[in-house]
């Protein structure tokens, strides 16, 4: 450390208040930055662990897995198996307009055979074959940031997502 | 999760390879260094972010650069291994009136560098010069010659 003296010495104009201050605001802004970076590794901002999540319906064996925290312009799925076969060969889904209000949903894999749309949201039909199993990714576009739900229906019953979407 | 660990390796590859390309960046950066530095800065962003063009997203690898920055900053200090392997050491390349060649093509660094370096110094000749260094930052320190009384 050096002396008062040695310091003013050198053509300087020293502010030690300051410096003592920024000093602190720095550490605690590096804090903040560490954990912003822990919370984006555990997924807090979408993409990761605490984000991830599933759903099953109860009247069909069908399971959704889904991020819960979403990034607005970032592309995310909803993604639908058949842990057993279904019913009949086909599949239908409907999105619920509450979801599409703030997302879209841009494409299906497989794509969908049908797509009708109606004032309570998209309804999509899937061809699964014979096997009567598989898995069905719908790729969502969030675009508005906030609350929201994606309700899916399958065979009359409807599942509620809850979602949030960052800015 | 995935920005985060695709900003960790691009900043681990470009630091690297910034290491390995040009050292001289923020004093002495030539047109053939900074198009290096404007490549990379170009390049590495879209594998980071990829389709993301969410605030968060841009928030999220900003953070993470700076994280890890601060973290190497704070590393080098406690262990000096890291500091020589992401920024090297100073290497003497002209001393009493002799350039080290072999330190000299290591560095990547030629007389037209140091010249230039010895007239920001306000020195006429390189006989005015005791040494000539490249420093762990790629800048070029100039020792004028001690005036013997």
């Amino acid at each position: 450390m050096f002396s008062d003296q040695k310091a003013t010495a050198t053509e300087i104009e020293p502010n030690r208040r300051f410096e003592a201050k920024w000093g602190r605001a720095q550490a605690v802004l590096q804090g903040i930055v560490g954990l912003i970076v822990l919370a984006g590794l555990l997924g807090i901002f979408g993409d990761g662990w605490l984000s991830t999540t599933s759903r099953s319906f109860t009247s069909v064996p069908l399971s959704v897995t889904y991020q819960r925290l979403l990034r607005a312009n970032a592309p995310s799925e909803i993604i639908i198996r058949a842990s057993a076969p279904l019913p009949a060969e086909t599949l239908e889904i409907g999105v619920g307009s509450s979801l599409l209000d703030d997302a879209s949903i841009t494409t299906t894999e497989p794509g969908a055979k049908d797509v009708a749309a109606t004032p309570e949201g998209i309804t999509y039909r899937f061809v699964l074959g014979r096997e009567r199993t598989g898995t069905i990714k719908l790729r969502l576009a969030p675009r508005l940031p906030g609350r929201t739900t994606a309700v899916l229906s399958v065979a009359g019953e409807d599942l509620s997502l809850p979602l949030f979407i960052y800015p | 999760m995935g920005i985060v660990l695709r900003a960790t390796l691009l900043y681990l590859v470009v630091l690297l390879l910034l290491r390995i390309t040009t050292m001289r960046i923020m004093r002495s950066a030539t047109p053939l260094d900074m198009a290096v530095i404007f490549f990379f800065g170009g390049i590495a962003v879209p594998p980071i972010l990829g389709d993301d063009r969410s605030i968060t997203g841009a928030l999220l690898a900003a953070a993470t650069l700076a994280g890890l920055h601060t973290t190497l900053s704070h590393a080098k200090r406690l262990w000096p291994t890291i500091g020589m392997v992401t920024e090297g050491n100073p290497v003497v390349i002209f001393s009493n009136g002799e350039w080290d060649e072999a330190k000299m093509r290591s560095k990547r660094v030629d007389p037209r560098d140091v010249m230039a370096e010895v007239r920001q110094k306000g020195l006429l000749h390189l006989s005015d010069v005791q040494s000539a260094i490249v420093e762990h930052n790629g800048a070029i320190t100039i020792v004028p010659k001690q005036e013997s009384s």
